[in-house]
């Protein structure tokens, strides 16, 4: 037999055309496949004793009982205590995560400083000693120069341990401020209190007992005060026998949420307060007594009686039926009405504020179950607390030097309004933080504090409760050795200005002396994570009983206060006939094209505060937008000739801003709403400095806030 | 196959749309759990990997009369002609006949991705970059759950690795069967409104296997026949008029 080409030929192509059967090139496809593979990315998991520990979440005020299940001491995952009487246990998407915090790629590494804010100078590294002895001299010359500004710290988790050293070091320096947040969750606590007629203790909500709540904006659905206890309460209303009712201007997950909502007209939420209240005036459904408790009553009237229903109906796009219903609703039973701050888009207007939180005292909610609860003042070392003054409260370029604790907690603000707030010349801003932030680029000198979870926390009542609570978080990780606690870095600022150094120097210590002042209060009692019955303070022989009780995960919770009769207020309080005049006006212009509003939730604000993990999900899903994405309605991107995930510039007085736009029914017509945050992952300290997103291009407006800002919109 | 451990089960979910206010708890607890790492700066809802995803769904009305509701998306856990395990040829999609877990074995898988097509849920996800985490955080991990590599197709297994927890305490205390309340998923455990209900279908008193009678009880695209375990409530008559004429998801 003669062997030809042919044949040759024949046997290679019949070869490999046999070959394709076998499992032979899948198999070498496969192994390709797993040989690309970069196995050595995948990181050894963590091997060792797997223990749980009781602790809170530091990352917000509500300071959530979690339990940490970890791994060679080192926490590997987070969850929430189902069922508790205290914080109600159930951790948020935020929480569930906290643990990744410490490793975030913005964590500073130490001190930093700028040598000038506005001369394109980048961060250098400096020693805290030359950091010092840098910052003394600022801070003397601050102190000694009335026209320097006044000193001031800036404490966006007010009512801590912490807060009253801020507030000791304060005291010792003439004329300075000690500066809390704008946008407090219970801010309306606060202008209550200012409308007492007489020296009263802090307030809360009694939502436990209370039959309906109007909310005018506050997002009490979605990380509002104590997460969960507010899911518990109103999320499933048909549950709870409760009524919640949201007035807002585009429909959030609260008004979802909520048993009605009413879409009102931005910037009309005064004169709906007013028109409810003329219902309540007209029908006779308020009180009587309180005819003689608020001191300005007969104005109130007269002011009230000009908004009948119908045409401000008009105006707030509400119709007269159901501000009337409404009305009734909120008369009828043990109700609370909420102004609320949001953590993105700031304070109401002032008088907002005043004229929500007067229909409070016109229901005659102060004091009363199911309204206004007074709550006991929290045991401390240190009397003589100094007045918080909201940030967009202080007067414009009155603060020469400003210390920033904790950067953000929470909520966030436009850096034009910190701006502001300083001298001409920008005087000096001091911020104490774990992560570089949008509020880094603000400051001359960077403190890398320690991270959540490798610090001492405390937590103490969280916005709005009824009853004040403490808690304390133990460390569950080694601080980095750059870090620089605020305890000790306060007493190296006393000491290089020669005021010396006061009290404790050691955060634990600090919690220690809270923890002694509750046990020697011996009120209330000190509820365990495991849900076991709790223990009263009276029953604790000792400090070191006491302080073990918090270091297991303990919570205390005040007694209630005395019942009290409502004392006499200001309803209309400081508020001026021209204030009331514009007060009730719509925020959309006609002839405005599109109006801003900046969005975000709680505690994720920034790209470095939150998880890697949680950044993932606003990325990798239309759940929520993170820096960089607006909502705006498909009717108004029509008519822009705008499409569903395109990308956009967006103009306002203050600046450009690209966006990538995202069509939603849910957001009003005319109101274009932008995500502050968090950044995408992968965004890089300088990136994060120098852009802080839709709040840079927001107006803030006289009174400080930035809720609402005229733009315009262009494909890009 | 039956581990000798428990008796022949059919695991499921009912979430519930009107209770769900798409906080997303539940994607962080899943990314946690399963320690997925964060998202590369590039990508998007297309390339990223979320096994459970949690999306809006509105009624399509004009404001304000809209209405928007939050869909969480896990692996549908397809019961019937499973469409991704047809297609897979590596084997690496199976339906263990003991749970109903549809499991998804990652070092067999080459990536080809035929599956992510088949599935008509779109609840699977292709690993197209190594995954990375910030540094020091790798010893935050979760201990139980392999991280996956690049180039491979990973989806929700209903929290496979604490159904293995549960079975070792079982045949620990010399249990045949696992206690329900030891197995539940991370998405279950975390959702602070309590959307979600899991358990076994194939026992009749259990609390899933009872409320999945409800009228109201639905599943997205039933016409397929795949018999998905993840099942939906809602009292709403636009979402059930919408998930009845939805052609894909």
């Amino acid at each position: 037999m003669k062997l030809t080409r042919r044949d040759v030929l024949r046997f290679a192509g019949g070869s490999v055309l046999g070959a394709l059967f076998t499992p032979i090139p899948w198999k070498l496809l496969d192994d390709s496949s797993i040989w690309t593979q970069n196995w050595s990315l995948i990181p050894p998991l963590p091997r060792g004793p797997i223990t749980t520990k009781f602790t809170h979440c530091p990352l917000c005020s509500a300071g959530c009982t979690a339990k940490a299940r970890c791994v060679n001491g080192v926490p590997v995952g987070l969850s929430g205590v189902p069922n508790l009487a205290t914080r109600n246990g159930m951790l948020c998407a935020v929480g569930l995560a906290a643990h990744h915090v410490a490793y975030h790629p913005l964590r500073l590494s130490g001190p930093q400083a700028f040598t000038g804010k506005d001369d394109g100078s980048v961060l250098m590294p400096v020693t805290l000693d030359a950091l010092l002895a840098s910052l003394g001299p600022k801070l003397r010359a601050v102190m000694s120069s009335a026209s320097a500004g006044a000193v001031a710290v800036l404490d966006q988790r007010p009512g801590r341990a912490m807060s009253r050293r801020y507030q000791k070091f304060l005291s010792g320096i003439p004329g300075s401020m000690y500066v809390v947040s704008p946008s407090r969750e219970d801010g309306m606590l606060g202008t209550l209190r200012a409308l007492s007629g007489s020296p009263c203790g802090p307030m809360g909500f009694d939502f436990e007992n209370t039959k309906t709540v109007l909310s005018v904006g506050a997002p009490l659905l979605d990380g509002w005060g104590v997460p969960e206890r507010m899911q518990v309460l109103f999320a499933d209303t048909s549950a709870s026998g409760k009524t919640l009712m949201q007035i807002e201007s585009s429909q959030s997950r609260t008004a979802r949420g909520a048993t009605t909502w009413l879409p009102v007209v931005p910037g009309t939420e005064a004169a709906l307060a007013l028109s409810f209240a003329n219902v309540i005036f007209r029908e006779g459904l308020y009180p009587k007594e309180i005819e003689r408790t608020i001191t300005d009553f007969p104005r109130y009237r007269e002011l009230v009686l000009r908004y009948h229903p119908h045409p401000i109906s008009a105006l707030t796009g509400v119709s007269p039926d159901t501000i009337v219903d409404t009305a009734r609703k909120i008369a009828g039973s043990p109700s609370i009405v909420i102004a609320g701050a949001d953590p993105a888009r700031g304070p109401l207007e002032k008088s907002t504020e005043i004229l929500v939180a007067g229909l409070n005292l016109l229901l005659g909610a102060p004091a009363r179950s199911g309204g206004i609860t007074l709550r006991r003042e929290m045991p401390d070392v240190d009397a003589g607390a100094m007045p918080e003054t909201p940030l967009h409260r202080v007067p414009d370029h009155s603060i020469g030097l400003l210390i920033m604790d904790g950067a953000e907690y929470g909520e966030s603000f436009p850096t034009s309004l910190l701006k502001r707030k300083m001298v001409a010349d920008g005087g000096t801003v001091v911020l104490l933080s774990p992560h570089l932030s949008a509020r880094s680029a603000s400051a001359d000198y960077l403190i890398p504090t320690p991270s959540p979870f490798e610090s001492w926390e405390e937590h103490p009542t969280p916005p709005g409760a009824a009853a004040a609570s403490f808690s304390v978080s133990a460390p569950l990780l080694a601080p980095r050795e750059t870090s620089v606690d605020a305890v000790r870095f306060l007493g190296l600022l006393s000491e290089a200005i020669g005021t010396g150094t006061e009290g404790s120097t050691s955060p634990e210590a600090v919690l220690r002396q809270r923890s002694d002042a509750i046990q020697s209060a011996g009120r209330g009692t000190v509820y365990a994570p495991d849900g076991a019955e709790g223990k009263p303070v009276s029953a604790f022989s000792n400090g070191d009983e006491a302080w073990q009780a918090f270091l297991d995960g303990g919570c205390w919770v005040d007694e209630p206060a005395a019942p009290a009769r409502s004392g006499r207020f200001s309803i209309l309080g400081t508020l001026t006939d021209d204030e009331l005049a514009t007060a009730a006006r719509p925020r959309q212009r006609e002839g405005a094209a599109i109006t801003l509003t900046p969005t975000g939730v709680r505690a994720a604000m920034s790209s470095g505060s939150i998880s890697p993990i949680l950044s993932k999900i606003f990325q990798e899903s239309d759940l929520r937008g993170n820096s960089g994405t607006a909502l705006i309605n498909p009717t108004t991107a029509s008519q822009l000739g705008i499409q569903d995930g395109s990308a956009a510039v967006v103009r306002s007085r203050k600046g450009t801003l690209q966006v990538r736009l995202m069509l939603d029914p849910a957001v009003r017509p005319g109101l274009l709403q932008a995500a502050v945050g968090p950044w995408p992952n992968g965004t890089s300290g300088t990136e994060t400095m120098d852009n802080e997103g839709v709040l840079a291009i927001c107006e803030v407006q006289e009174d400080g806030t930035w809720r609402f800002t005229d733009v315009t919109i262009e494909k890009a | 196959m039956d581990q000798g451990t428990q008796k022949k089960s059919r695991y499921g979910m009912l979430i519930d749309l009107d209770r769900c206010n798409g906080c997303g708890a539940c994607m962080v607890a899943c990314a946690v759990e399963h320690n997925v790492a964060p998202a590369e700066h590039k990508a998007t809802a297309r390339t990223g990997v979320t096994w459970l995803r949690v999306a809006p769904m509105s009624n399509g009305g004009e404001f304000p009369a809209t209405d928007t509701i939050y869909v969480p998306m896990p692996c549908q856990q397809c019961e019937k002609d499973t469409p991704c395990v047809a297609v897979c040829p590596q084997n690496a999609v199976d339906v263990d006949p003991a749970t109903g877990i549809v499991g998804q074995v990652p070092q067999r898988c080459l990536g080809c991705r035929y599956c992510m097509t088949a599935c008509p849920y779109h609840a699977r996800y292709f690993d197209w970059w190594d995954p990375q985490w910030p540094k020091g955080m790798e010893q935050a991990l979760n201990p139980d759950v392999a991280p996956r590599m690049r180039g491979v197709v990973e989806k929700c297994n209903f929290c496979h690795a604490r159904l293995h927890t549960a079975r070792t305490k079982a045949a620990a205390e010399g249990r045949e069967s696992i206690n329900p309340a030891d197995y539940v998923p991370a998405c279950v455990e975390v959702c602070p409104s309590k959307a979600i209900v899991f358990g076994d279908l194939e026992d009749a008193t259990s609390e899933l296997a009872q409320a999945v009678k409800h009228p109201h009880v639905f599943r997205f695209l039933e016409k397929l026949g795949t018999e998905s375990k993840v099942y939906y409530r809602s009292d709403k008559q636009w979402v059930l008029d919408k998930a009845k004429s939805l052609q894909t998801v």
